[in-house]
């Protein structure tokens, strides 16, 4: 199932965030990570992703360094910094109560 | 698989930041193309990344950023096994993406960028805001559509011939002087004595001119028993006269070309009234010595009604300053008869020139605004535009006359500086949204001077003459008065000194009137009365009151003969005593109204006589 653009706009950064809660990551592990532990439910292609880690790197709250890999081509590393530290556990809370509310809806957990 | 590339020197110095050069690092980073080109992804993948990174219209080092992560994540798909299509498949909209990483690439950069960005775009609105202000500013412009010269005019120039005096007095003017025209200078044309010392005019010289002028004296006379005095104003009225003023007609069309405004017109005639008028007054002296009483007599009707027909003429302010003055020198005439030989004028006689002197009561019949307001509409309707309703704003071509007009102010302003000439210019534009409308100006000038009106009407001991000042003051300082009302602060005259001339003369009129009832009185009664009460109702209608206290004139008797004064300024009874100067009394000395706090002068106002050993 694909998301809508303003329900990704919303979990995008959340869930980016979160997967590099657990170590760097370059783009194509982290497209290819979203969909698989979301059931392809977060799956996003290149034009999403990479405008999305942009931007979260020009808020501060992700971090980025280019090495050069094991195949000796550079490749683009990204990591969570402090600051993004401290949003994602606001984001969560925020998601935790976002998903109370909408149970209490009937929403989910129907 | 590899991704290196084979590059020529000069293509990595051209692909190279220069902050890698500085360093001494020949990169060739910027060449995301040949990167690309030499990276190892299929046709249709690179074509994808080409497009994207084209469509950002980032910076060269920014591209090649995006491009190094695009391509590495194609190598990244392809090597973990995924099929090219795939991979292109889930890549989402490339103008989306293009659009997406372009606006996050910029929000990346540095703050210092940023503030650059907003600056210069501050900057562009400003530039957009001058274009749209420049716009009604320099294209626009102002229609005159009132020919206020020729309202102005209306008076004297339907007028027929046989009811003109100038032409009577050109010819006077003509007969009289001594000398050629001196352009500005024209009272140099006639004897010295005639504007010098009273006792200068009994002497010989003085006393053969007049008479060798006899027949032209006589001509003035005439030509004061005409209703109008006649002088058309502007280029092309009474000032085209070579033998009175050689070429300066032809130079005030000039002129009046160039800025046909009604504060350009020139009045020369002035200083010929003044002249005639001073002919007038050392005849009717000549003539007491030479016991001539009728034409003594008709000398000071003369003066009168020379000093009504200047006031008639145009009503500007000036020429009712000259009006006072000539009406001034008609009492000085009269005081000199009553108080030398009042026997000399019957009492027929002296009933006539009661009756002719009391009609004005306040400075109002003195000095009217309405040729100034002409003057200052005829200014804004060369200023402004005009919407058809009354309405316009500042001109390019308004503002040019309006900076003149500042200028010739006599540099107490920014307009007097060619600096602040071009700033303001420059700011220009601006006036359009800072400025007063044309009917915000014209409505705040017809207060002020409905105000200042209001002030002549009643006299000055009643009015409160800093309510005017404040009110001009409010105009604000000199910047925002110059942004707010322009020329406004420039063209606002405060009339004080004419409405002081004006109270001066009333005062002096008081006493010449007060005078002629108590020698009517004395005719009467054998003796002066002793108190001036007992000249009313038959022979006054009341006793004048003091025009700067209020209260009645003070009269007493010194060596039988009457003294009428006023107290002054320092509101002292002194007897009648005048300030003294060097050079003698000064018997209007007194005649001030200061404001609260300022100096005040010891001394009375002498109303009459003003006259000492026959002088």
């Amino acid at each position: 199932m694909r998301i809508e653009r303003e329900l990704m706009r919303g979990a995008g950064p959340a869930a980016v965030m979160r997967l590099l809660s657990g170590g760097e990551k370059y783009g194509y592990e982290m497209i290819r990570l979203l969909d698989r532990q979301s059931n392809g439910v977060l799956a996003m292609g290149q034009s999403t992703l990479y405008p999305l880690l942009y931007n979260l790197e020009a808020k501060g709250l992700i971090a980025s360094r280019e090495e050069i890999a094991d195949n000796g081509r550079p490749r683009k590393y990204y990591r969570l910094t402090n600051k993004g530290r401290r949003q994602l556990v606001r984001d969560r809370k925020q998601w935790e109560a976002l998903s109370v509310a909408m149970g209490q809806l009937g929403i989910l957990g129907a | 698989m590899t991704d290196r590339i084979e590059m020529s020197l000069g293509r990595r110095l051209r692909y190279t930041p220069f902050r890698d050069v500085i360093r001494g690092r020949i990169s060739g980073r910027l060449d995301w193309r040949g990167r690309l080109a030499a990276a190892n992804v299929p046709a249709e993948a690179r074509e994808i990344i080409a497009r994207v990174v084209k469509r950002t219209r980032l910076r060269r080092l920014e591209k090649a950023a995006v491009a190094n992560e695009l391509i590495a994540h194609f190598l990244d798909g392809l090597a973990g096994g995924a099929a090219v299509g795939q991979i292109i498949s889930t890549f989402g909209d490339e103008r989306q993406s293009a659009k997406l990483i372009r606006r996050a690439m910029i929000r990346k950069r540095p703050l210092a960028w940023h503030v650059w960005r907003w600056s210069c775009r501050g900057f562009a609105a400003l530039v957009a805001l001058y274009a749209v202000m420049a716009i009604p500013f320099f294209f626009s412009h102002p229609s005159p559509s009132v020919d206020y010269l020729a309202q102005l005019n209306q008076s004297q120039a339907g007028l027929a011939e046989s009811d003109r005096a100038w032409p009577i007095y050109e010819k006077a003017v003509l007969a009289l002087r001594d000398q050629p025209p001196i352009e500005g200078e024209e009272t140099k044309q006639f004897p010295a004595w005639l504007g010098g010392p009273l006792a200068d005019q009994d002497s010989s010289a003085a006393v053969d001119w007049l008479r060798k002028h006899a027949v032209d004296v006589e001509e003035i006379r005439r030509g004061t028993e005409k209703p109008a005095l006649g002088f058309v104003l502007g280029p092309e009225g009474s000032i085209n006269d070579d033998p009175l003023w050689p070429g300066m007609g032809s130079r005030s069309k000039e002129k009046f070309e160039k800025n046909p405004m009604l504060i350009n017109v020139l009045l020369p005639q002035l200083n010929y009234v003044r002249v005639l008028a001073n002919v007038l007054g050392a005849d009717a002296r000549l003539a007491r010595r030479e016991h001539d009483t009728g034409r003594s007599d008709r000398d000071i009707h003369a003066a009168l009604n020379l000093a009504g027909q200047i006031r008639r003429n145009d009503g500007l302010v000036i020429t009712g300053l000259v009006a006072i003055g000539v009406d001034s020198l008609a009492l000085d005439m009269l005081d000199r008869a009553l108080a030398t030989d009042p026997r000399a004028l019957s009492g027929e006689e002296l009933i006539r020139l009661a009756h002719q002197l009391s009609g004005p009561q306040s400075a109002a019949d003195f000095i009217s605004l309405d040729a100034e307001r002409m003057i200052f509409e005829d200014v804004i309707q060369r200023v402004y535009s005009d919407d058809g309703h009354g309405d316009g704003h500042i001109t390019a071509r308004g503002f040019g006359i309006s900076m003149l007009l500042l200028q010739s102010e006599g540099g107490a302003t920014a307009g007097a500086n060619p600096k602040a000439v071009i700033v303001a210019y420059l700011a220009g534009p601006a006036m359009v949204v800072s400025s007063a409308s044309r009917q915000e100006l014209l409505a705040k000038y017809n207060q002020m001077m409905d105000a200042q009106e209001g002030m002549l009407r009643v006299s000055i001991r009643n009015t409160d003459t800093r309510s005017l000042s404040d009110m001009k003051q409010s105009l604000g300082g000199p910047v925002s008065a110059t942004l707010r009302y322009g020329i406004l602060p420039t063209m606002f005259f405060t009339f004080g000194a004419a409405e002081r001339s004006a109270e001066r003369y009333l005062g002096r009129r008081d006493g010449i009137v007060t005078a002629i009832a108590l020698e009517l009185y004395r005719r009467q009664h054998g003796d002066y009365p002793k108190r001036l009460d007992e000249l009313t109702p038959l022979l006054l209608p009341a006793v004048p009151a003091d025009r700067i206290t209020g209260d009645p004139i003070k009269y007493r008797l010194v060596n039988g003969h009457p003294l009428l004064y006023s107290v002054g300024d320092d509101r002292q009874d002194d007897g009648g005593v005048p300030p003294m100067t060097a050079d003698g009394p000064d018997y209007s000395g007194a005649a001030r109204w200061p404001l609260p706090g300022q100096t005040v002068t010891r001394g009375d106002w002498v109303l009459y006589p003003q006259t000492q050993g026959g002088n």
